[in-house]
């Protein structure tokens, strides 16, 4: 069957539809897309809009960045996730997801690896991470029983004590105006104040939510608490709606068995993970669990 | 900030696990689709701005439910999508039909109305006709003759059979030239055009 475009006699009719070819997507539209969801998954909560605020400098040389401590192939390298980390201990980890900026990551299947690094992206996205302490965690709004822990009080931070201006995302990146109804205005932004229909910004939240759960477990397991990770992460298990996050929180489970001495334990979910996700991300690192002694 | 000025802490043996949040197969669904999915937000009548928007609301939901993706089927999947959060973008903004100033600038203008379309006007007048269709009609319609999609991935995208999809083209295509005649005629009607 042929296109209208080809069929038609009219040609008003030609001309509507072939003009129709202006449609294209901005250039940059998938990047900075990827920015605004990785902050809105973190984002909750409010912070300043500093649109025109320079973002932090790139810290080299962080212990996690680069490669990695880990496999190098196939899983995402935690950026800038020990400074994060210190700061979210004290905004009730509100934002963790935030400080983890892919640096290069191979595909699972070994193919060609693809650079996600920006050189601004990185501080953007860590910056968005670093409300200042005052202001009150937007978590207290969230709709469901992982935000709504995270009230109690945390140590102070340990980062200096100015805390870095937001900086917008990259120019012409709308907000992500999905989590901020549901957890204060997260990405800063002058440019698109809506209010998103509430069924999305019950996704963003929940996915930011079980996001948010896996990184404290994550961070607790980092602590060299082995088994506040699995207590966190029994909770994720029981309070997580959607379990889109599931086979991290497994992965992370594995480890945190390992660390803690369960070796069998570990051994078992090891097995039980990849019988199940053979092609994981982290299934590299699973493996090793099995094979290490 | 320093961040690097944290106490260098100890690496364990068995390293954490990396965050949980699953970028790889987002970044994989936004590079592949992100283009598509923009474009065809658009012809769903959500305006330039706003299409960015929805675009990252069409990746959030899909975020959501990676792992429902079948890889063959993310076109599908991610189109689906799309077409929801454009139809509740059109609720929540209804589309005005014929924009004053395509109408306008072409008030007094030379005779043949494909020649003084610039094709900026033209894609005014384009929204206008879609947005004048029934849905479901522009829906078959946009995804056929816009985005040249095949009539059996359409089935797919849509969830309705391929005799349903033929049909409802058909009548799109009517619709389309009828609504595109009287939008021609009020052009004409406006200014002097043949």
């Amino acid at each position: 069957m042929r296109r209208l475009i080809d069929e038609t006699d009219q040609s008003f009719e030609r001309a509507l539809l072939r003009s129709a070819g202006l449609d294209v997507a901005p250039e940059d539209g998938a990047r900075t897309a990827m920015a605004s969801l990785l902050a809105a998954a973190a984002a909750a909560v409010p912070t300043a809009a500093a649109p025109t605020a320079p973002p932090a400098p790139a810290v080299p040389g962080a212990p996690f960045a680069g490669q990695g401590a880990t496999t190098g192939a196939g899983t995402m390298v935690a950026w800038k996730w020990l400074g994060i980390g210190a700061v979210l201990g004290s905004m009730a980890g509100a934002g963790a997801v935030a400080g983890y900026q892919q640096t290069r990551v191979a595909s699972p299947s070994g193919g060609a690896s693809v650079d996600l690094r920006r050189a601004d992206t990185p501080a953007e996205i860590s910056a968005t991470a670093l409300p200042a302490p005052s202001e009150t965690p937007a978590s207290a709004r969230a709709p469901n029983a992982l935000l709504a822990e995270e009230q109690s009080p945390a140590p102070a931070p340990v980062l200096p004590s100015a805390p870095q201006p937001v900086s917008a995302l990259p120019t012409g990146t709308p907000s992500a105006s999905r989590p901020r109804a549901a957890a204060g205005p997260a990405v800063s932004s002058a440019a698109h104040a809506e209010t998103p229909p509430q069924p999305i910004a019950e996704s963003a939240s929940t996915l930011a939510a079980e996001a948010l759960a896996i990184e404290r477990a994550r961070r607790a397991l980092a602590a060299g608490s082995p088994s506040q990770a699995i207590e966190l992460l029994d909770r994720y298990e029981q309070n997580s709606p959607t379990h889109a996050l599931a086979p991290d929180a497994l992965a992370l489970r594995i480890h945190a068995e390992k660390a803690r001495g369960n070796d069998a334990v570990a051994r078992k979910l090891a097995e039980r993970f990849l019988a199940s996700h053979p092609n994981d991300p982290h299934a590299e690192r699973v493996r090793r669990v099995l094979s290490e002694p | 900030m320093q961040l690097s000025s944290r106490v260098a802490r100890p690496i364990e043996t068995a390293a954490p696990p990396q965050p949980s949040f699953r970028v790889q197969s987002l970044r994989a669904l936004l590079d592949a689709h992100y283009a598509a999915i923009w474009r065809l937000l658009r012809r769903f009548g959500v305006t330039g701005d706003k299409a960015d928007d929805a675009a990252q609301e069409v990746f959030w939901i899909a975020a959501r439910r990676l792992s429902d993706i079948k890889p063959s089927s993310e076109a599908a999947f991610l189109y689906g999508i799309a077409i929801r959060v454009a139809a509740r973008a059109r609720r929540e903004r209804p589309l005005q039909v014929v924009e004053q100033g395509a109408l306008e600038a072409l008030a007094d203008d030379r005779p043949s109305a494909e020649e003084l379309l610039d094709e900026r006007q033209a894609r005014d007048l384009l929204d206008d006709v879609l947005a004048a269709m029934d849905d479901k009609l522009r829906e078959v319609f946009v995804l056929f003759e816009l985005e040249e999609i095949e009539i059996p991935a359409i089935a797919e995208i849509l969830g309705i059979p391929l005799g349903t999809v033929g049909s409802r083209l058909r009548r799109a295509r009517e619709e389309f030239s009828a609504i595109a005649k009287r939008i021609r005629a009020q052009l004409a009607f406006r200014g002097g055009l043949r």
